[in-house]
């Protein structure tokens, strides 16, 4: 089972990087081909869009999985461990709920633009919108699994109630890391 | 009903529910209440991240990643030091000049403070600088990271008020100047004051040789910023081509990166720019109920039964600002507030651009206060000091950075002057 999710990660993140890079490689060569050869992709703003639209959505799943959601955690810090599990029960409840929500939506979405294809791709829609399906059905397990270790004291809640208080801590913690060993040289 | 969505956005903030999720519970119980078809959500939250403009904010993040990675910051502060190092202050100067410059690339505050402070705070301590200051200066330099362009805030502000994101740039630079002059002029001062430390004075061949080095640092900000003021290249085009010079540099020049490093880079720039997103699309089902509800025009019609004029408003502003800032981050500050303000602004005769810079000013301040300032964390950890050390060697700044936001807001021209040329 952990070889099983190990290797999921490392798809998810695989493919979140590749989406990045080429949406990167993308606009960079419409920027080269239209001063260069006066010319330009007529589909890489629109596929570079989509790539974005998907590297978002899993970017989340990966996100709920190392616990950096972007939260405020100065009240919940201060509960006893009961009443922690209880908010984190809660909270976790409403995000299967707004999870519910977008996958319901993104169904129905991906549903009626079966047949729909984008201008200049010519990719079909349902493309777009069922990375909606991809993202809350993965969501919902990652907390539904998180749920069942708390509740049945396979993991300890203080794991799980720590927040991100900003998109950039992320950024920070491993630019922290790089830096201080480059000023230890 | 306003009121209570307001408050159950708050009350499930409190719960530690992510920001992106407590603005979309809050909101889709209000819209349901009033009968409203939730199927269509789904529609716009893709619809909201369905814009190129967005495409920049990772292009930024991940160029100030390869910045910081590949030794680039590293390279201007050694050149920074050779020129100013030996003058009275000099590290102080050399501190703040460094973010400025990183800012220029980054777009993000607490990126900047972590990547000069690594270096800054124990060569300032190590040349006999009081740590609290040097902490507070690192924090409070860094906050220059999301006011001179290219800022991520700005990039959302330009995206939800539909102002041109190039307009705000330059909106935001001689600000961004005007701020790093005063922090320049009292690091000068009180290092005169106190009598710190210098630096020996480094030879002509040091600068030259180490000046030389940095070039292709310091070219980044003028790629950057000269594209785009240029109309050469969209910001998102900009973004994406800081990226591309960076790793250049970084990998051929400065010889810091290699491939391995590369999945890791692009994993912690997904990641980052994912939560900036995740946040834009709840606080679009958030808007859904703003529009729906009529709350901005409701809130105008009371401004004007209230005959609340322009300054009483930016007041009421400022102070809202300043306390939200203590416990969110920018996006979310600007996300909730603007699409209330937006028609308000106009009624009142207030500029968009500027009011953008008046509002990136205040989430600096947000960035240096506790309880959730983030620049305070990212310094206590890399000066492995206590929060409450950081906190008062910050509060002269605060000061400082609260007067400069009073300039800023009572003279529009320092923050209109460059796009109305650039317009010209």
């Amino acid at each position: 089972m952990e070889n099983v999710l190990h290797f999921l990660n490392r798809v998810l993140n695989g493919v979140t990087a590749v989406s990045l890079a080429v949406m990167a490689i993308l606009v960079f060569g419409n920027v080269v081909l239209r001063y260069v050869f006066n010319s330009g992709i007529t589909w890489s703003e629109e596929m570079s869009r989509f790539l974005f639209v998907w590297m978002t959505f899993l970017g989340a799943i990966s996100a709920l999985k190392d616990n950096e959601h972007l939260g405020v955690d100065i009240f919940v810090k201060k509960l006893s461990p009961r009443m922690k599990k209880a908010v984190f029960v809660l909270t976790n409840g409403i995000l299967l709920y707004v999870l519910w929500l977008v996958l319901d939506g993104s169904w129905k979405m991906t549903l009626i633009n079966m047949d729909s294809m984008a201008p200049a791709t010519g990719l079909p829609l349902a493309c777009v919108y069922g990375i909606g399906i991809v993202t809350s059905i993965s969501m919902a397990a990652i907390i539904v699994c998180n749920l069942y270790r708390v509740l049945f004291g396979k993991r300890s809640v203080e794991e799980f109630i720590r927040a991100r208080e900003s998109e950039e801590e992320l950024l920070v913690s491993g630019q922290q890391q790089v830096m201080s060993e480059v000023s230890g040289k | 009903m306003e009121w209570i969505v307001f408050l159950v956005f708050f009350l499930l903030l409190l719960l530690r529910v992510p920001v992106a999720v407590s603005l979309v519970v809050s909101a889709a119980l209000a819209l349901m209440d009033s009968g409203f078809n939730l199927d269509v959500l789904p529609q716009k939250i893709f619809s909201s991240l369905n814009v190129s403009t967005l495409m920049a904010i990772p292009g930024f993040i991940l160029a100030g990643v390869l910045m910081a990675r590949g030794g680039i910051s590293k390279a201007l502060i050694d050149a920074l030091r050779a020129w100013v190092g030996h003058f009275s202050g000099g590290l102080s100067v050399v501190t703040v000049l460094a973010c400025a410059v990183f800012a220029a690339i980054s777009g993000s505050s607490p990126a900047t403070a972590a990547a000069i402070g690594a270096i800054m705070i124990p060569g300032m301590v190590e040349a006999g600088y009081s740590k609290r200051y040097a902490m507070g200066l690192v924090a409070a330099s860094g906050t220059l990271g999301i006011l001179i362009p290219p800022s991520i805030p700005l990039i959302v502000y330009g995206t939800v008020a539909e102002e041109s994101i190039g307009k705000l740039f330059m909106a935001g630079f001689l600000p961004g100047l005007f701020l790093t002059a005063v922090l320049v002029v009292v690091a000068i001062v009180y290092a005169r004051w106190k009598n710190f430390g210098r630096l020996p004075k480094a030879s002509w061949h040091d600068r030259f040789v180490l000046s030389v080095r940095a070039l292709p640092a310091a070219l980044l900000p003028l790629l950057i910023l000269g594209s785009i003021y240029k109309g050469i290249a969209t910001p998102t085009e900009a973004s994406v081509v800081a990226c591309v010079y960076s790793l250049l540099v970084a990998v051929f020049v400065y010889r810091q990166i290699t491939w391995k490093d590369a999945r890791t880079i692009l994993r912690e720039t997904v990641n980052t720019s994912s939560m900036v997103f995740f946040i834009i699309a709840g606080a679009t089902v958030f808007g859904l109920y703003l529009t729906n509800e009529q709350v901005p025009q409701n809130i105008a019609a009371w401004i004007m039964e209230g005959d609340i004029n322009k300054w009483t408003f930016l007041i009421a502003c400022n102070i809202l600002f300043f306390i939200m800032g203590m416990f969110l981050e920018p996006t979310s500050i600007i996300l909730i507030t603007l699409p209330i303000f937006l028609p308000i602004l106009k009624l009142l005769g207030i500029d968009v651009i500027h009011f953008a810079i008046i509002m990136t000013v205040n989430m600096e301040l947000g960035m240096v206060t506790p309880p959730v300032g983030l620049n305070l964390f990212v310094v206590s950890g890399i000066a492995r000091a206590k929060l409450e050390e950081v906190v008062r060697g910050i509060m002269p700044f605060i000061a400082l950075m609260i007067l400069v936001l009073v300039v800023i807001v009572v003279w529009p021209q320092l923050s209109l002057w460059l796009p109305v040329q650039m317009a010209n």
